[in-house]
């Protein structure tokens, strides 16, 4: 119990994040899952600061070079350098991850809440329309709905959204059912709160942590996604150094120049790691049920 | 004679969030015999925490340290894995405060008692057929006043009244026979007539197979009737071990002002005496 | 003050539902503090949430301070009818949104129904339930259940309301606590004029708070009587007998 007498609820706020920020210091996975995030940010932002060629401009000249001192970590079939390309490449996946997080979460957690709290016939609408994308193998839905749209970063991220969301609302709608009987929900309806009220001040705050965490490790899968769609050819489409299309122009020289490929792989492999550490820590600290936070 | 239990100096501490050092326990001491003990306090005055120590299983962020720490001549703080093994369950037993915590929810209740009684009989190096151990789980179920003992036995926990999970609860923790029983506030989410036919019991199998009971709860006059002898913790600490029978005669400011802040039947409308916390009560002071 | 008469409440449909309370019938007059006594499940709790408008299904009539309950819960009369009557509810752990400061839970009902000086009026209440503004910018688990119940009680007494029904208010909290919290109800009480609804497992803390109280069993009302009667020993049922006998509170001399 802390003694400090505070003053504002600025005060409040901030003590909170403190003692977060405490309890996430003392997870070191956590800490190196939130400095690889840091470093993807940074290097989105520093792209151009920190490359060493021109993204696009091809060089036939150097094509298929080994990491070298020139091109560390290589050129591709075009005499690109791999590792300008997957800093700049970081930029769509933030934006790919961006978009479909912005999209899919507050979707699922309407949805889910809306559901949960007011039940009957409401609730049995909304779940059944989560079933039916539950119950369609996320990958086809994605590539139908490229497939109609037509490919790009854009449509992919969407396609993407569709199957992302109905996870959030099953999370939201459980721990909607946890909380809508709570006396602190009947106390505020007695006083007169709003349906709305209630949902948006006293229910959204309880479904966040839980979203958080599923956000976390839901970034991972949509880099993974985002990729598979690039690879096959539905994502960014060339010359967008995107990092799964840039595997997929890898692929034919695999055994010879391994680097075309694998360097844009590790990339992908190293951040979805990071949010998934980052995921595992939220996990630990923000979630009641696990029971080793507090 | 060798006392049942003997503790001497026992602190228990939590490293707090910022650093500090809580002390939950502090340089606590008890010898018992085969007697019933009670041990009082409100909540966070460290009363679990001690029970706790003594079988050995706090939370793995406690620091424990004791001068001496022995059960029947047994130095627990010495002792290993297989010796814990046996000490839990066959010559200490717990009973918790909520049944539906401590018993299995996925396992009828018949399993839980037979298989304790097996694990028991194996301890003790003797092989003991299912169909024994189940015709001794419906005899001590009989005992703990529960009528129809086969119908129970192929219930889940979940399909039990409160009331009747806390006795098949004493039901486990007497199959073993244990020669010391903890009882953590075993009585406290029972309703009133419920809770005096649960203390009978306790009652009864205690003395009929002479044990030690360390009978731990927030109710003050609830031990006093129970138990013969009673330790009043505040935060902590021991402040007063009296006889039960003298606890109207307490010394102790804490344990005067718990007896006086309770209303009564009949008793006058007035404000109710509030307890005024004295810092020296920490210091261990009277 | 309050009136319910012939109350049925059933929870659930078919062949799971239950009918927790049956032909219940009670008045509370105005300024009086009226008991419910009973074991878990009786039904007690059930009739606070009808009174207020907390349960679906139930028949009878009830009525606060002239307001039929029906109109109270879903009518034009609802907004008089929240300023009227509130609630405390038995679990302070529970009662009290984790994630939102305890000023905020007080000065909410007050934002809702439009009063005005809602700060001022938050830190008065603070103040008289014994705690200080500085404590309205904290969260729930950074205060005792003690504390806790004080912003509770703080809550409902936000709306001003005549009368406050009581559900368990100290069972959650230790002896020393609960003196603390039944004085600062009976203070509150002499001070604005309440009307109590409490109810209790406790005989001992109903017959310290209120002058009369009702004994329900198994849904239903098996006894009223005055705290004299009480006292006395004049109760006539078995079941207050039993109920009597097992809350005693003497310490053996």
């Amino acid at each position: 119990m802390t003694e400090t007498l505070r003053q504002s609820d600025m005060q409040a706020r901030l003590d909170a994040a403190r003692s977060f920020a405490r309890a996430f210091r003392r997870n070191p996975l956590g800490m190196v899952g939130l400095t690889i995030g840091c470093v993807l940010i940074l290097v989105a932002i520093l792209a151009p600061f920190l490359a060493t060629h021109d993204p696009y401009a091809p060089d036939f000249a150097a094509r298929l070079t080994a990491p070298g001192a020139d091109y560390w970590l290589g050129t591709d079939e075009l005499g690109r350098d791999i590792y300008t390309r997957i800093l700049y490449g970081s930029r769509i996946t933030i934006f790919i991850v961006a978009l479909v997080i912005f999209t899919s979460a507050p979707i699922g957690l309407l949805m889910g809440v809306v559901s949960g709290y007011f039940g009957g016939w409401i609730d049995a609408i909304l779940m059944r329309i989560t079933d039916v994308f539950l119950a369609v193998p996320k990958l086809l839905l994605a590539l139908a709905f490229v497939a109609v749209l037509g490919p790009g970063i854009v449509n992919a991220a969407l396609a993407i959204t569709l199957t992302a969301w109905p996870p959030y609302a099953r999370l939201a709608r459980a721990e909607t059912l946890t909380v809508r009987g709570a006396d602190y929900v009947a106390a505020v309806r007695l006083a007169g709160a709003s349906h709305w009220r209630i949902i948006s001040r006293h229910i959204f705050p309880i479904c966040y942590s839980s979203t958080l965490v599923r956000v976390t490790f839901d970034m991972a899968g949509i880099i993974l996604i985002a990729a598979g769609l690039g690879f096959i050819g539905l994502g960014a489409q060339p010359p967008l150094p995107e990092w799964g299309a840039m595997i997929a122009s890898g692929r034919r020289f695999i055994f010879e120049q391994w680097w075309v490929a694998a360097m844009p792989g590790a990339a992908i492999f190293i951040v979805s790691l990071g949010f998934n550490f980052l995921g595992d820590a939220l996990r630990d600290i923000l979630d009641p049920h696990t029971g080793s936070g507090r | 004679m060798m006392p049942l239990l003997q503790i001497e100096g026992l602190n228990v501490a939590f490293t707090t969030e910022d650093g500090g050092e809580a002390r939950a326990v502090r340089d606590l001491s008890l010898t018992m015999g085969r007697e019933k003990l009670g041990i009082v306090g409100e909540s966070g005055s460290g009363k679990s925490l001690t029970a706790r120590a003594v079988l050995g299983i706090l939370p793995h962020l406690a620091r424990v340290s004791a001068d001496r720490m022995t059960f029947d001549g047994i130095d627990l703080q010495a002792a290993n894995r297989r010796q814990w093994r046996r000490l839990r369950g066959d010559r200490i037993g717990m009973i918790l405060q909520d049944p539906r915590h401590a018993l299995n929810p996925v396992q009828r209740i018949g399993d839980q008692i037979v298989e304790s009684i097996r694990l028991g009989a194996a301890n003790a190096g003797k092989r003991l057929s299912r169909r024994v151990a189940w015709a001794q789980a419906q005899d001590m179920l009989l005992s703990v006043d529960i009528r129809d003992p086969a119908r129970v036995m192929r219930l889940y926990p979940h399909e039990v009244s409160g009331g009747m999970g806390q006795r098949v609860m004493i039901a486990i923790a007497f199959v073993r026979q244990p020669d010391l029983l903890i009882a953590d506030e075993i009585t406290s989410a029972l309703d009133v007539t419920i809770q005096t036919r649960v203390l009978e019991l306790l009652d009864q199998m205690v003395s009929q197979r002479d044990m030690g009971l360390i009978f731990i709860s927030h109710d003050l006059p609830l031990v006093a009737r129970f138990c013969d002898r009673v330790l009043v913790m505040y935060a902590g600490r021991v402040v007063e071990e009296i006889a039960a029978s003298d606890l109207a005669d307490a010394k102790h400011p804490y344990t005067q002002g718990l007896l006086r802040c309770m209303p009564r039947i009949g008793g006058p409308q007035g404000p109710l005496p509030v307890l005024e916390r004295d810092d020296d009560w920490l210091a261990g002071a009277p | 003050m309050i009136a319910v008469d012939n109350l049925d409440v059933w929870y659930g449909k078919g062949a799971t539902q239950a009918h927790v309370v049956q032909g219940a019938t009670l008045t509370v007059a105005k300024g009086e503090s009226f008991g419910l006594v009973g074991e878990s499940g009786s039904g007690k709790s059930t009739i606070l949430r009808s009174i207020v408008g907390l349960v679906p299904r139930w028949s009878g009539t009830i009525g606060v301070a002239g307001i039929d309950a029906r109109d109270g819960h879903s009518g034009a009369q609802r907004p008089t009818f929240r300023r009227t009557v509130q609630m405390v509810f038995q679990d302070p752990y529970a009662s009290l949104h984790p994630k939102r400061l305890v000023g905020d839970a007080v000065s909410e009902p007050m934002q809702i129904n439009g009063m005005t000086d809602i700060a001022a009026r938050t830190d008065a209440l603070f103040a008289d339930i014994g705690l200080t503004p500085a404590h309205r910018f904290r969260y729930p688990h950074e205060l005792s259940g003690g504390q806790r119940q004080r912003i509770a009680i703080a809550r409902a007494l936000a709306l001003e309301p005549q009368v406050v029904l009581l559900d368990e208010p100290t069972s959650a909290l230790d002896v020393s606590i609960q003196a603390e919290i039944l004085n600062l109800l009976a203070r509150l009480q002499a001070e604005r004029g309440l009307t109590y609804l409490i109810v209790s497992h406790d005989l001992a803390v109903i017959s310290h708070m209120c002058s009369a109280l009702a004994v329900m069993a198994r849904g239903r009302i098996v006894e009223t009587m005055s705290r004299d009667a009480l006292a006395r020993g004049a109760a006539t049922i078995d079941y207050t007998r039993a109920l009597i006998a097992a809350s005693g509170r003497e310490v053996a001399r």
